[in-house]
């Protein structure tokens, strides 16, 4: 699929499990950082531990993370991967979001 | 329209990085298997001849210094058609046998300096123990960056036969013994990721 095309956006084909502003933080966060443990992920998305929870839940009832729970120095540490169809789902995102970027350019 | 043009930028951006850490083959298969192959008929060649009754200081004794020179050649000619690695795991364990390779040498010269001056042949047993946890390490390092959980089997089996070797040191079948190794533990998984590493840029 080519993103640069032009006028061939399509609403229907955003993914509403990645659109969410706070999904869309985790998935961009995690595109370069691969793992990140809970406490980072909500520094840095300013979110609270409920909200983190439930959006990170559903990004993983899609398969677009893996959470794996342990324990370090007898606290509970929870880590979040981004899988490789997660990875596919963001890069497929920013494609659908170049292609509307582009249908909004007005052709000269 | 330079709005538009910036977004366009931002996203084609966070497209480059989100395929950069896509989880790309792990290269250097080729050359795992090579050395393993290589390093494996030679532990194999002295094991026949010891068992045939020959002597240490046959022409057995050439058998190693002959395969590291050929898997030396073959080091540089494999080193030229081996791509770049495109993901950051496929970096990391690179640079992981890239170093575990230096230590082996480094080793070994150790190795053979303190039995020349301590005029203990007894010392060179360590050497094939010691390169087997060397890649049990490295298997290690691979298995955990790229997230196979094959090469955990693999790490597993190095580190089991580290010491197996280590208690069958400075007995014949133990050339047998580390043979075998090789062939199972470095030249099989070099060539299950070669094959990867084809499949995966066909």
């Amino acid at each position: 699929m080519d993103p640069d095309t032009k006028n061939d956006f399509d609403i229907e084909r955003i993914d509403e499990v990645v659109h969410g502003r706070l999904r869309l933080g985790v998935m961009a966060y995690l595109s370069t950082a691969g793992t990140a443990d809970f406490s980072t992920l909500k520094a840095r998305l300013q979110a609270t531990d409920g909200n983190l929870s439930v959006h990170l839940r559903k990004l993983e009832e899609a398969g677009y993370v893996a959470i794996a729970k342990s324990f370090v120095a007898k606290k509970p540490l929870t880590t979040v991967t981004l899988t490789e169809p997660g990875r596919a789902a963001f890069i497929g995102y920013l494609d659908s979001m170049a292609r509307l970027v582009n249908s909004a350019t007005p052709s000269i | 329209m330079t709005d538009q043009n910036a977004i366009r930028d931002d996203i084609a951006f966070m497209r480059a990085l989100a395929e950069e850490g896509r989880q790309g083959p792990l290269l250097g298969g080729a050359i795992m298997m090579t050395g393993g192959g290589l390093f494996g008929a030679a532990s194999l060649f002295i094991w026949i001849g010891l068992s045939r009754g020959l002597s240490i200081d046959s022409w057995i004794q050439f058998v190693w210094p002959v395969s590291g020179v050929l898997f030396f050649a073959a080091l540089f000619a494999l080193l030229r058609r081996t791509p770049l690695p495109k993901s950051g795991a496929a970096r990391g364990v690179g640079v992981a046998w890239s170093a575990a390779g230096w230590t082996m040498f480094i080793l070994i010269g150790s190795l053979i300096i303190m039995a020349v001056r301590l005029g203990d042949s007894r010392i060179m047993g360590a050497i094939c123990p010691a390169i087997l946890a060397l890649y049990g390490c490295s298997w290690f390092i691979a298995a955990s960056a790229s997230r196979r959980r094959w090469l955990y089997g693999v790490t597993v089996g190095a580190y089991l036969m580290a010491l197996v070797t280590a208690w069958f040191a400075m007995q014949t079948v133990d050339y047998l013994i580390y043979a075998v190794s090789l062939f199972a533990l470095v030249a099989a998984p070099g060539f299950l990721l070669m094959r990867q590493a084809r499949t995966a840029a066909a």
